[in-house]
């Protein structure tokens, strides 16, 4: 009997210690929560305001070059270029950093998105790079997702363009893209044939910032496969890929398939 | 320096002396010859626009360069009460501010701004919507025949 009673208040301690342990875990959650948005925030007002002095530094470069090129010393105009270039740079990464902080301002709210439609814009908003590599892009019929519309343009255009921007030397840029479903989510699957990347590499080029080349190799601000990441994330889905460093490479992604609502 | 009477008049509503340099020197290099003016609030704004204190003599510009977010009145509130003036509602508003929210835009329209411009990143790129701005409203478009005075 006795031993009886020890066992029950034993286990009213347990049950008692549980749910403080459920209590404080949840209120972690919360602050969690609030610093990541407050980091977010942050993020955002930060690159926004950052680009109202870079506005100026490029434009009075500009007037600098405009005016005074050819008139200074051949070391004065190199440096003039150097300056357009680094603000060049800097717009880019505020422009990346802008989108990646806002995709999560926002609630997500989903709507039904025809990804054959997305492809269609991204094709004509990459059409001069296309033309110019020679490149190729096809696609079978993709599915229409639940989704919000302006990341799936956003994850589509990063991978795209990443497919065609690192293209291997000697042949022509062909970024291939189709769709299957599995289990409860669409996978969508888009294959370039460029210079494919080592598996070692294969978290890391996820990481905001991250890069694998110079500058001078190929441009970019290493944050576009973060972006990408964070709007599959952001949609209950995943991103992986398979290559092989010189046999080109090809990104998985997968969207719960939900009913319209 | 006397400027013919009938001189194109851009008033330039700018508080920020490097934005109001670049405006200046992009008109300079466009094709028409205009005379800028230029106050740093949307309080010495209307001032001008309704001829108060030393603008008592000054006579209706052709176009209005607004910046939205000014000192003391901001661009919004201008806007607004140009379009509530008699005298004032047919004044071309070209809005040119560094915000590209949807809400500033659709403010802007609502409120009876004749369009609204981002500012570009360079600018080159400045000179070149100047440019399109004068050819537009300086060559394409018929404006009401200004009541001078």
């Amino acid at each position: 009997m006795l031993k009886i009673i020890e066992d029950f208040s034993e286990r009213r301690r347990l049950e008692k210690s549980m749910v403080t342990t459920n209590e404080a875990l949840k209120r972690q959650t919360t602050e969690l929560q609030r610093s990541n948005q407050d980091l977010e925030d942050f993020a955002y007002v930060a690159s926004h305001d950052l680009q109202e002095p870079l506005r100026k530094v490029r434009s009075f470069c500009e007037l600098l070059a405009q005016m005074y090129k050819g008139k200074m010393d051949a070391r004065a105009d190199r440096f003039i270029e150097r300056i357009v270039d680094a603000s060049d740079r800097m717009q880019a990464l505020i422009n990346d950093l802008l989108t990646y902080s806002r995709i999560s301002r926002r609630p997500l709210v989903l709507e039904t998105v025809d990804m054959n439609q997305v492809l269609l814009e991204v094709a004509d908003s990459l059409r001069n790079q296309i033309a110019k590599s020679g490149a190729k892009l096809r696609w079978e019929t993709l599915p229409k997702l639940q989704a919000e519309a302006f990341c799936m343009s956003q994850l589509m255009q990063n991978l795209v363009e990443n497919g065609l921007k690192f293209h291997a030397s000697g042949r022509h840029p062909e970024v291939r893209i189709w769709a299957g479903r599995k289990g409860d989510s669409w996978e969508i699957h888009v294959q370039d044939n460029g210079i494919g990347i080592e598996s070692a590499y294969f978290e890391r080029i996820f990481v905001i910032f991250q890069r694998l080349h110079t500058r001078q190799e190929y441009r970019g601000t290493g944050v576009g496969l973060a972006i990408c990441k964070k709007i599959v994330e952001r949609h209950g889905g995943r991103i992986w890929l398979d290559s092989k460093r010189g046999e080109g490479a090809t990104f998985h992604f997968s969207i719960p398939a939900r009913e319209a609502a | 320096m006397i400027l013919p009477a009938n001189l194109l008049t851009v008033l330039l509503v700018e508080d920020d002396p490097a934005d109001v340099e670049l405006t200046r020197m992009s008109l300079e290099q466009g094709k028409v010859k205009l005379r800028l003016d230029v106050v740093e609030d949307g309080v010495k704004a209307m001032d001008y626009l309704n001829q108060r204190g030393v603008y008592a003599d000054t006579p209706l510009p052709d176009l209005v360069l607004l910046d939205l977010n000014l000192p003391r009145k901001d661009g919004r509130q201008v806007i607004e009460e140009i379009r509530a003036s008699a005298r004032l509602r047919c004044l071309p508003i070209v809005v040119l501010t560094t915000s590209s929210a949807d809400a500033d835009i659709l403010r802007s329209y609502s409120l009876g701004a004749n369009c609204y411009i981002t500012k570009p990143a360079g600018f080159e790129d400045l000179v070149k919507i100047v440019r399109q701005i004068e050819d537009f409203w300086f060559t394409i478009v018929r404006l009401p025949t200004k009541a001078r005075g």
